[in-house]
């Protein structure tokens, strides 16, 4: 009885330790891989100045509000030098419906060290529904 | 029977030694030859005359005896092209020393893609402009030089994210216009090993 006591709780633990990395948005990768990793990048760097990193990163946590309209209507002057007239702009993605967007938010929101309470769908539509 | 089995041992030994030796790879010559007068003239990049992100002329002259790296790109492409740069910044950051080798990325976009807006896109992704350009002119000539120069298949196609289809492709080009490799530029592992390529034409070139 303890034998089997001692063995179930090794096989939960180790269920517990093989499930740290995993996140828990697998769609959402899947759109984030089709929509945004071709800049953001796979790893979520983005590159140089040009496309921000979204790891750990604070411009994400201060735009959480914003996060399903920037992903939607894109957004212009990303480029933290903005005294030139030339705007380099993160492209729309006008098609992605309220579901793809919610997976894309919570996957980017639960990846690469960043932790945030998961989003609703009627979190997403509320926040759409006020873009400037 | 001594001596035989040392002598022998010995040009064994020779022999691995040798071929342990790393040969300097001789690099192909790429691309078809043309006959012109009855001669066969190898493919080469024809002369052009374009202006770069300071507004400045650059032509073909200006990488006589370099050894570049060309690509094709445009500064709001959604595509392919972040993964692209991003590979010819390790470029950039592996060759910064070496003298006489370039970077060159031509834009599709030239209506866009003005020198300013190109320069601007440079420093954004930390491009060191002494050794990397960004190509403007015609939109007809960059895209004849890309199909039939370069072999980097590129075309207006409205269907296309950004306006523009083209290959990722990095092309090597030698100090007389010919072009001797080329990777994958969205491939990190094929950028890699290009690098081997890359050194083996700057140690041709010497």
């Amino acid at each position: 009885m303890i034998k089997f006591t001692y063995s179930s709780l090794l096989i939960i633990c180790l269920c517990i330790l093989t499930q740290c990395d995993r996140n828990e948005y697998p769609s959402g990768k899947r759109y984030y891989d089709a929509y945004c990793g071709n800049c953001h990048m796979e790893d979520g760097k983005g590159l140089s100045k040009l496309i921000p990193s979204l790891e750990k990163s604070q411009y994400l946590l201060n735009e959480q509000d914003e996060l399903p309209c920037i992903i939607k209507k894109g957004i212009k002057s990303m480029v933290p030098d903005s005294s030139s007239e030339v705007q380099l702009s993160m492209p729309a993605h006008p098609k992605l419906s309220e579901i793809e967007i919610l997976n894309i938010c919570n996957y980017i929101n639960n990846s690469w060290g960043n932790q945030q309470a998961p989003m609703f769908l009627i979190d997403i539509e509320n926040k759409l529904n006020i873009c400037d | 029977m001594n001596v035989k089995l040392t002598s022998l041992l010995i040009i064994n030994v020779l022999v691995i030694l040798y071929s342990c030796k790393p040969a300097i790879q001789e690099l192909p010559y790429l691309g078809r030859d043309k006959i012109v007068d009855g001669h066969e003239v190898r493919h080469q990049i024809r002369s052009f005359n374009y202006i770069d992100q300071d507004s400045i002329p650059f032509n073909a002259d200006l990488l006589k005896d370099q050894v570049y790296l060309a690509d094709f790109f445009f500064t709001s492409c959604p595509s392919i092209c972040p993964k692209v740069m991003k590979n010819m910044l390790r470029v950039q950051e592996k060759y910064k020393d070496t003298p006489n080798f370039k970077l060159v990325s031509f834009s599709l976009d030239p209506k866009r893609d003005t020198p300013a807006r190109m320069k601007k896109f440079a420093s954004s992704i930390g491009a060191d402009l002494s050794m990397w350009h960004f190509v403007h002119g015609p939109k007809d000539s960059i895209m004849a030089i890309a199909n039939e120069d370069y072999y980097v298949p590129a075309f207006e196609d409205p269907d296309a994210p950004g306006g523009f289809d083209h290959s990722g492709k990095l092309l090597l080009i030698d100090g007389n216009g010919h072009l001797r490799g080329f990777a994958e530029g969205t491939e990190d592992e094929d950028v890699t090993d290009f690098f081997k390529t890359i050194d083996a034409l700057l140690a041709q070139s010497k």
